[in-house]
């Protein structure tokens, strides 16, 4: 039987935020943004989202007079985003169950 | 509210966001070779006026200060980590692999008033060893090929006679093994 996909990151932005921070140790909300392209209004919604549900560890500081944000996916989060990509993976291929 | 995204989206996001985050961003690995590389061929010109100026013996007690060098390490790693855009998994795992080497190198000058001017060929090794790793990690072919010129020094080192050569090939070596490299690095183009 097919499982439902995780509904946090079934969402295109929030996936593509995870996708890339699987691949880095941390980046800053800016290099995910320019990445994304997402506005950073909505692109700051849902990485609150996601740090909320503790798939991301989100830092926030001051570099000089400028706040900084970094990211960085957290253990849970990476669990999450494997067990979505193996969900997503037998949706796609159904024969493969 | 969100658009309904189908699960070949889903596939299609997570493969462009993959191929977006391999960054080839290594330029900031230059500069912990150009600190170290003339470092050491800093202490090597001191070690020679303090040679002929108060006798060997006393000269040897240079080589601790190859540990300014583990100084600024880590007060540039700590700068680095909070002025970089991103953090890589290679940036992580370079850095695993110098600070084993800078255990090693700790040993290394610890025991210097007793190795005397056989540390330099070691100190060579040890750093061809790490710069070849560093750059077969990184695919930066110029720190393969220095490595390679480190490694030569130290293995012709070791059959040297005189202290006076063996400094020369130390520098020869620092100078075109691992500070040349990191130029060339630092000239490189960003992605």
């Amino acid at each position: 039987m097919l499982k439902p996909l995780d509904p946090l990151l079934h969402s295109q932005l929030r996936l593509a935020v995870m996708s890339l921070l699987m691949n880095v140790e941390k980046a800053e909300f800016v290099w995910i943004k320019e990445k994304t392209g997402a506005t950073a209004g909505n692109l700051s919604v849902q990485i609150d989202k996601l740090g909320k549900a503790d798939y991301l560890k989100v830092e926030k500081r001051f570099k000089g007079k400028y706040p900084q944000t970094n990211c960085s996916i957290t253990k849970k989060g990476k669990e999450a985003f494997e067990a979505y990509v193996n969900n997503l993976k037998k949706y796609i291929n159904p024969s493969s169950n | 509210m969100e658009k309904e995204m189908t699960n070949e989206e889903s596939l299609r996001i997570i493969e462009e966001m993959i191929a977006a985050s391999k960054t080839n961003y290594k330029k900031h690995h230059g500069i912990y070779f150009l600190f170290w590389g003339y470092l050491a061929i800093g202490i090597i010109l001191l070690f020679l006026v303090l040679r002929n100026t108060v006798g060997e013996s006393q000269a040897h007690y240079v080589w601790p200060l190859f540990f300014l060098g583990f100084l600024f390490n880590f007060l540039q790693m700590r700068k680095n980590g909070k002025s970089r855009p991103v953090v890589t998994k290679v940036d992580k795992m370079i850095g695993k692999i110098w600070l084993g080497v800078s255990f090693g190198m700790a040993v290394l000058f610890g025991a210097s008033p007793i190795l005397g001017w056989k540390m330099l060929p070691m100190t060579l090794l040890v750093m061809g060893i790490a710069t070849y790793t560093h750059g077969a990690i990184l695919g930066f072919k110029p720190f393969v090929i220095g490595a390679f010129v480190l490694l030569i020094m130290a293995s012709v080192s070791f059959y040297m006679p005189d202290i006076n050569m063996v400094l020369g090939l130390f520098v020869a070596g620092v100078f075109f093994g691992y500070i040349t490299p990191a130029h060339l690095l630092r000239n490189e183009k960003e992605d």
